[in-house]
This record gives structure tokens, sequence and C-alpha cells, in this order.
């Protein structure tokens, strides 16, 4: 046991865990302390605790069990996805269905992990004799099946989660930036087509030159951007001649809230003046006239950053992002560190995850990014969220354990 | 499309830069936000966070020369909403509460709101008790609304002295955007007379208060303890120079009457009193005024919200002589010597000006006992018109006195100049003199300019700013404030005064005199009789005087619309003034004049 701790424990990427999920309980009692909720900071601490038990529970279990789980465990969460669609539909009245979205996030949050193993596992099997073409439809297939399922939810937030599993993981495998490029360039321009004309031809030009500048060959490229501009042209014709001008709006508030000005776009800008009345120091802890007078809304999940940056200032958002940063580092030296294809992919995957979940979580405090709602790795309240944070510090801290071990 | 190069260093550095791309995007948009523009949002956060509610000063109260209180405040309710808490669709039912129209609920609410939607907005003012209690029982409802107790104007002195006070009201939103940034919709400010000229010093200052508000809008407690908040500063009173007494004689004078009285102190200028009929009720305008009681006042025919004390501006008629006797005299162009002979007619021009009575032959001190216009009319052609223009500027005319009003009209005081701006040059004769040596025609002054003038004739040419505050007290430390009037003295030597005071002794006690309806028992008076033509009705009736005659203490101008003869109107009123008054100083003059020895041979 000593000797495990000697050599064999990531003190690093465990205690950065552990800071970053104090900062969390810290910001969750401050955001409910003066709504008589003061329960919400015992919950959220117990939700730690079993969090990092969990982690150590992962990290303890053997090199092979999570590489031989994998897909047994990404069947059973699919399977809880579909349930929870099942259960959910049969539910016809709102408050009901709002009361099983509690349950139905939390297939969602470990399908997510679940995914991360599975597509690790798919694309580190060898002598496998399938065409590139094969290979980049099955992993599109595994992540999404999950993808669609919390779609339907409908949990959008979550579901654009998956394209920050996806794309990391294959680029990780030695997928060509041309190529990722090439995927990624439809669902940037669908999102720019609603933004306007302008933002959509810019991103055309941009993808355009990227083509170029990545290509061997200069005729594939000139294939690609001729697709890419196809698409832009079709998505245009089928946003303002087929869909509805009540239907065009929905998707402009979706995403640009600030366009909704009673409903997400006040969340914002409040979430914005808290933040930016912090100015470098913070008005002190439980003195954020914005927060503790209840002015934020879901400050202690989707908008629990503004908490910190009201509070704690420049300063302390600044403490919290090197905290996340160095975690990301660190997932990503252990990506590199890891002997197995599996470990490594899977490290990767979870960065690039928790990545994604930081920016478009504290993007959207500080209009980044569309108000989508995720929370915020370790800090949002929420025991789903927290629980599979703390399962996925686990997951490295147990390849860690076996880096060296094939 | 897959390369070789499964975790390969490069691609080990793309996914750090990744990360640090990332992170420094969020850092660099949180350094704009938290460093950059920490005071932007950090005002924004106040405003959101905090109510300010305005703490209203008390008015500063008015007091009469004797120390009795004119004007003071009551408390009353208001009702006021904060935009940002308040609800459109509540706007219906909160009017039919109140008794108002929903769209006047709705400009007030959007005046306030580009101000600022955190700040409350009057929505009216003076609402009954029955009004509160009801509303008070709805207030679950009606999110945003609150009540506050503002006082109000009471008008308790025995005078009413409307156009003196003056009255307050709802500010206009042209007087907001002139008045600057102090006033806010739905404040009240003094609209005319004192309340308006002196309204920096009677209104105070507006104390803020600062309250914190939960998203809900309730207060959950001071804001910063009370750190910031301003406490409010009453204003300061106003002691006026009017006596109350002599004001509401003034009044009840003039009651079933169109015109003016003013009163003035010859030793310094102080308004005694001033009154101007028909006045009206100046607390029609504390509180809450319908707008059929504004329409009924400010449509009146009879205009009973001017003043005419110091707006109307008439021809002075012959108690406009003095002028052209102090320029003849003065001017050494004729002495007591010089005589006319008065046949009741004068012809010049081709015109005939008429004379009221033939008067014989008569001096200047005659003249002015018989207010012989034959001779004034001769007198003015000798004087000319430049030094007769001299002579009514140096006694005030065609200039504001500069009492402290706002109404003030300078009335007309014709020059060469002038004539040819309005008639073009040479497009005019001397034969338009002929009319103003008798104070018609183009001349005109309003009855304050008349008794400032009086008040110069009665003390040997010292000519004081009329004015109706006395001193300034600070309610908060007792400390008392006083205002430098001007005064200037009048280049018309004594001997010359004397001539002209005796003509006006005579006019009340002469046997020739016109205006013997001022006589008073034991007290000698002094005064000159107007008759103003009316082109459009009977004559105006001016009377001006002073006494007692060797030591003046009041001096006066009475005016009287329509009533024909100033001598038989404007003299008794005049007569009853001075009387009142000066027994009230305890003056009891029984000797005969020193000054009108000299005279009695002539007679």
């Amino acid at each position: 046991m000593f000797d495990f701790f000697k050599d064999s424990f990531d003190y690093k990427t465990f205690f950065l865990a552990v800071i970053l999920g104090c900062i969390g309980a810290l910001a969750v009692n401050s955001a409910t302390y003066n709504s008589g909720m003061h329960d919400f900071f015992v919950r959220d601490v117990v939700w730690q605790v079993s969090g990092i038990i969990i982690a150590f529970i992962i990290m303890f279990s053997s090199n092979r069990f999570l590489q031989g789980g994998a897909y047994f465990f990404y069947a059973i969460t699919i399977l809880l996805l579909l349930f929870v669609l099942v259960a959910g539909k049969r539910v016809a009245s709102h408050t009901s269905w709002l009361g099983l979205l509690g349950v139905g996030g939390q297939p969602s949050e470990l399908a997510k992990v679940a995914s991360i193993l599975a597509l690790s596992k798919f694309l580190s099997e060898k002598g496998n004799e399938r065409t590139e073409w094969q290979i980049i439809g099955i992993s599109a297939g595994i992540v999404g099946l999950p993808m669609i399922l919390t779609m339907l939810q409908p949990d959008l937030g979550t579901t654009i989660v998956y394209l920050a599993i996806f794309f990391p993981i294959l680029f990780w495998a030695g997928l060509q930036p041309i190529v990722i490029v090439a995927l990624i360039a439809p669902i940037a321009i669908v999102f720019a087509e609603f933004t306007g004309t302008v933002t959509l031809l810019l991103t055309v030009l941009v993808f355009g030159i990227l083509f170029f500048l990545l290509s061997r060959k200069k005729l594939f490229a000139v294939t690609l951007s001729f697709v890419a501009v196809s698409f832009g042209l079709f998505m245009e014709y089928f946003y303002r001649k087929l869909l509805q001008p009540h239907q065009q709006k929905r998707i402009q508030i979706f995403l640009n809230p600030n366009l909704d000005p009673q409903g997400a776009g006040y969340n914002a800008l409040q979430a914005r003046v808290a933040i930016g009345s912090g100015g470098l120091f913070g008005k002190g802890y439980l003195h954020g006239a914005q927060t503790q007078l209840r002015f934020v809304p879901a400050r202690w999940t989707d908008f629990i950053f503004t908490v910190i940056g009201e509070e704690f200032g420049f300063f302390g958002a600044a403490v919290t992002l090197l905290a996340f940063g160095a975690l990301f580092f660190r997932g990503v030296r252990i990506a590199e560190l890891v002997k197995t294809k599996f470990a490594s992919l899977a490290s990767i995957g979870i960065t690039s995850v928790l990545l994604f979940h930081v920016f478009i979580n504290i993007g959207m405090n500080i209009n980044l990014a569309p108000i989508v709602g995720i929370p915020l790795p370790f800090i949002s309240y929420g025991g789903s969220s927290i629980l599979s944070d703390w399962m996925m510090v686990g997951i490295l801290l147990n390849f860690y354990a076996h880096r060296k071990e094939h | 499309m897959f390369d070789v190069d499964f975790g390969s260093r490069a691609r080990s550095v793309m996914m750090r830069g990744v990360v640090v791309l990332a992170l420094l995007a969020i850092m660099i948009k949180l350094g704009d936000m938290q460093l950059m523009n920490e005071v932007v949002y950090g005002k924004k956060s106040e405003q959101i966070t905090t109510r300010v509610f305005v703490q209203q000063p008390l008015r500063g109260e008015i007091f009469d020369r004797n120390g009795n209180v004119m004007v003071e405040n009551d408390p009353a309710y208001e009702v006021s909403i904060i935009p940002h808490e308040f609800r459109e669709s509540q706007i219906p039912a909160l009017a039919s509460l109140l008794q108002t129209d929903s769209s006047d609920i709705m400009k007030r609410i959007q005046i306030g709101e580009n101000i600022s939607p955190y700040f409350p907005v009057r929505l009216k003012r003076d609402i009954s008790f029955a009004t509160l209690s009801s509303i008070e029982e709805h207030l679950k409802e009606f999110a945003g609304v609150y009540f506050d107790i503002e006082p109000k104007r009471v008008y308790v002195g025995k005078a009413r002295a409307a156009h003196i006070l003056g009255f307050t009201k709802e500010i206009s939103e042209q007087q907001l955007a002139t008045l600057g940034d102090y006033y806010k919709p739905g404040d009240i400010v003094g609209y005319t007379g004192l309340e308006a000229s002196y309204e920096t010093i009677l209104r105070g200052q507006k104390g803020l208060k600062y309250l914190a508000v939960n998203a809900r809008g309730q207060v959950v407690g001071s804001y910063d303890d009370g750190k910031i908040d301003v406490p409010a500063q009453d204003g300061s009173d106003l002691y006026l120079t009017i006596d109350e007494g002599l004001q509401a004689l003034a009044e009840s004078l003039l009651v079933g009457r169109r015109g003016a009285v003013v009163a003035l102190d010859p030793n310094n200028g102080e308004v005694l009193a001033m009154a101007s009929a028909p006045d009206f009720d100046p607390s029609v305008f504390s509180g809450y005024t319908s707008k059929t009681e504004w329409n009924d006042l400010s449509n009146n025919p009879d205009h009973p919200l001017f003043n005419r004390a110091t707006l109307a501006a008439l021809p002075p008629g012959s108690t406009f002589k003095m002028v052209l006797a102090s320029a003849a005299l003065e001017g050494g162009v004729v002495d007591d010597n010089w005589t006319i002979h008065c046949t009741g007619s004068f012809y010049y021009g081709g015109r005939i000006f008429k004379d009221h009575e033939v008067h014989g032959t008569v001096n200047i001190i005659q003249a002015i006992e018989k207010s012989c216009n034959v001779f004034f009319y001769n007198l003015i052609l000798k004087v000319g018109f430049d030094a007769w223009t001299k002579y009514g500027q140096l006694f005030g005319f065609g200039q504001k006195t500069g009492i402290d009003l706002k109404e003030e009209s300078p009335g007309i005081m014709p020059s060469r100049d002038y004539f040819n701006q309005i008639f073009g040059k040479n497009r005019w004769t001397n034969g338009y003199l002929v009319s103003l040596a008798i104070g018609q025609g183009e001349v005109s002054a309003t009855p304050l300019q008349m008794a400032a003038y009086t008040t110069a004739l009665a003390n040997y040419g010292k000519y004081f700013q009329p004015h109706l505050v006395r001193y300034m007290r600070d309610r908060k430390t007792g400390k008392i404030y006083y205002t430098q009037y001007s005064e200037r003295t009048i280049p018309v030597s004594k001997e010359v005064f004397d001539q002209i005071r005796e003509g006006m002794y005579l006019v009340v006690n002469g046997p020739g005199g016109t205006g013997h309806g001022a006589q008073i028992p034991g007290i000698i008076v002094a005064g000159k009789t107007g008759t103003a033509q009316n082109p459009r009705g009977k004559d105006h009736a001016w009377f001006i005087a002073f006494a007692p005659f060797d030591h003046p203490k009041i001096a006066l101008a009475v005016l009287v619309e329509n009533a024909g003869f100033g001598g038989s109107v404007s003299a008794p009123i005049a007569k009853k003034l001075i009387e009142y008054y000066l027994n009230k100083q305890g003056v009891q003059q029984q000797e005969e004049p020193k000054g009108i020895v000299a005279t009695a041979a002539l007679r």
C-alpha cells in the first residue's frame, strides 16, 4: 500500500481535482446561503466525498477492468438512456416530465464516460481489417447513438458534448487534420447559418482556406470546398424557405439568448453583471450582491461561475482556471505516459470532455458561448455530474497507476 | 485518412495548444469584464440590487414682516411605482382605484422608465384616505407600488397674497428639460410668485436613501449600512416685507373689481402690500389639481392668475405729469412763475386736445393740483422729447424694477428711437408728444413702477429696488441671510421736489385738488390722480399717494380697471390703506406741513 502511494498514485491529478471540488463546495455554499437552502452545501460535500471514494475504487481496479468492460458499460448506459426516454414519454404532463428530468440527467452523464471508453476501445483494437471509412463510420455510430438518445430527451447541451468526445479521440488516433476540418465544417456551417448570412460566408471562406492549406491534393480541396458551399446554400434555403418565422426565431434564441431579454438573455445579463462587478479581488465571500440577492438564476448549477467571479473577482477566477488548466495538461501528459493505446485515447477523451464543459459553461457566463446548460466540472451542484467527474478522475488515476503495463 | 503518428509529439503540442487557447480566451474576456469594465458592471450591479428612495425635504415656510405664518406644510399621501417591478397589465385596475386614466399612468411610467427603471415614478399625489386604504388592501396584487408621505402647501395667513406667494405644482415636461438634473418627473416645483423666484432656497435639497432589494424587489435592508445615504436638507424660510393686515385690507378693497394695489415703504423699498384682483386660491394647486380646476383658472376672462401689480402695463395718465414737471424744473426750462392760461382745450398740429375743464391761469404747482392738461401740453413742447424720456427713465420707467418676482413687465417709456422704430423715421410728429405729456398714448407703466416712482417723489429722489423678502432663515441652524437690494439717487434737486410735492399736497388738500377722496383727518396725505384712456371700454382709474407728508412711511399706487375717474374710485382705497397702516404704526400727525407755507400766498 505504501509502495503504491510512493510510485503509482498521481498526486497532481488527485489534488487538482480536490482543489476544484473544494472551490465547488464553497461556491455552492455561497450560492445557496441566503436562499434558505443550507442542505445543498451538505449534499455537495457528500457527493464530492462519494466521488473521491468512487475514484479510488476505479483507481485500485485492475488494468484490464476498464478496457475489458468498456462495451458492457456502454451497453448498460444505452439501455438506461432508452429507459429514460420510454419512461419519460409515458408521462404526458409537463410537471411529471420535469420531475423525471433529474433521473434522466444521470444516464446521460454516465453515457459520456462509457462512450469515451467504448470509442477508445474500438480504435485501439488490433488486427482489424476494416477500411478507414468503416472505422470512421463505426466511431460515429458509437458516439452518435447516445448522442441521438440524449437529443431526444431533449438535452441539447449534453448532445453537443459528444462532439468533444468524437473529434479529439479520432484526432489523437491519427486522423488527418483535414478530415477533422472537413467533418467539423458542415456542423460549423449549420451554426453559422443561424447567426446570419455574413457569418455564413465568412465561415465557408475560412474552411475553404483551411482545406487548401491542409490538403496535399488540390482537387480534393476544391471538392471539399464545393461540398461545404453547397451544404451552406442548402441550409440557407432550408432555413429561409422551409422554416416558419417562429421556428427561425426559436433557433436564433437558442444560439443567441441575448435576443430574448425576458428569458435566457436576462439570465445572461445578470451573470455578466455579477462577474464584471467582481473586479480584481471580488466583493468578498458571501458578499456578492448579485448572487446573494438572488438575481442570478441557477447560480448553484449552470451559473455557479458567477459566484466565483463576483465574490473572488478576477483573482479567484484565474486560480480556478489555472487549476483546470493544470488538470488538462496532466490529462494530456497521462495520455503520453501510458503504454496502451486504449488508455491514451481515453485520457484524451476525458481531458477534452472536461475542457469542453469548462469552456462552454464559463463561456455562457461571460457571453462567449450560447446558453446551453452544461455544468462546470467539480463545481456545479448536482450529484450525477459531480460523480461522473470524479469517475473520470478515477479513470485517469487508474491509467497512471498502470502506466508502465502493456 | 489516418496517419501512423498516433499520440505523436506534434499532436500533443496541438492538444495543449487547444487547452491554452480555450482558457486564454476566457481569461481575456474576464480581464476585459472584471479589470477594464469593472466600473460599468459595478454601477449596473448597484442599480440592480439597490433601490433609491428620495427623501423629500420640507419646503421652507413663508412669514409676513411681523412673523405671522402665511404658508406652511401639511402631510399628504402620494402613490408611486418602480417601473422595473411594475406589470403593465395592472394599469387599468390601478387607474380606476386612483380615479385617473390609464393613458396618464402609462405616460408617467414611460417618462420615468427613460430616466431609470429602478427609480420610483410618482403617479398621483395628495390621495384621499379612502383611496389610500383601498390600494393598501390590494397592495399584494400591485407589485412595485409604493406609498409615501409628501408635504403639501397650506395657506394659513389672513391674506391670500396669491400673486406674491405664487403656487407650487408638479413639474412640467418642458421645465424638466430646462431646469436641470435636480428635478425628476412628478417633483413639485414653484411655478409663480415667490415660490418660483425663491425655488432653490425654499425647496431645500432632496435626500437619497439606498435600500438593498432582492430579485423579487423585496427590500431586505439598508444598502451598505446607509453609508452612502444622503440626508434631505429642508428649505429655508422666507420672512417677507409684507404686512399681512395691510395686504388683507388691500385684497378686501379690491374684491369685485379688476385692479391692483402696491404699497411700499419709501425708506427702503420694502413692499408692504401688493394685491391684484381678481385673485385665486393658491391651495387649489397644492396636492392634486384636477384638469377642470386648472382650466377654469387659466381660461377665466378676468385672468385671475395674472399679477396685475407687476404685469399690467397701462398708460399712467395724469399720475405721470410729475415726470415732465421734474424735467422742466430741473432743466431750468420753466420755474413756478411761468404760467399758462387754460381755456379748456389745446390746438396743435391740426388737432384739438381737450382738457376736462377750464383752469384759467395756472403755474406748475397749480397745474399738478388741478391736473391741468393744457399746461402740460404746452410744457412738453418746451421741454422736448429727449428730456422727458430721460427723466422718465430716471424714475424707473421702461425698465423692470428688479423686484424679486419672475413676473414683471418693464412697461414702455417712449423715446425718439422707440418712435422711429415703431412708426418709422420721420413718420411721426411732435403732435405725438402732446398725449405723452399727460401719460396717455404709447407710455405705459405697471402699478409696481408707479409705486416705486411715488416712493422717489416722497423721499426726494431715492429710488429703491422694491422687494418682497426681508431675509431668509435656515431652518436647521436658525442663521439669517439678508439680500442686498440696490438703491440710487435721482439727480433732481430738493427745491424741485419741494415744488412737485407741494403740488401733490394740494391734489389731496388744496381747494382745486382732484384727490380729496384720500384726505385723512390728522394725517397729511399727498398724491396724484390719473385716468388712463381705454380705447376698449371705461377708463382705468389711477391714484398714487404717500404719507405722512414730511416723513413718509408709506407710498402706494392704486389701479382700478374700467373705473372711470381716478380720484373717485382709487383715492378712497388709498386713503383706507394709509389710514390703517399709519394707525398701526402709531403715527399721529397734527401740524401743518412745513414745506407748504410758501404757497399759501399763491392760493
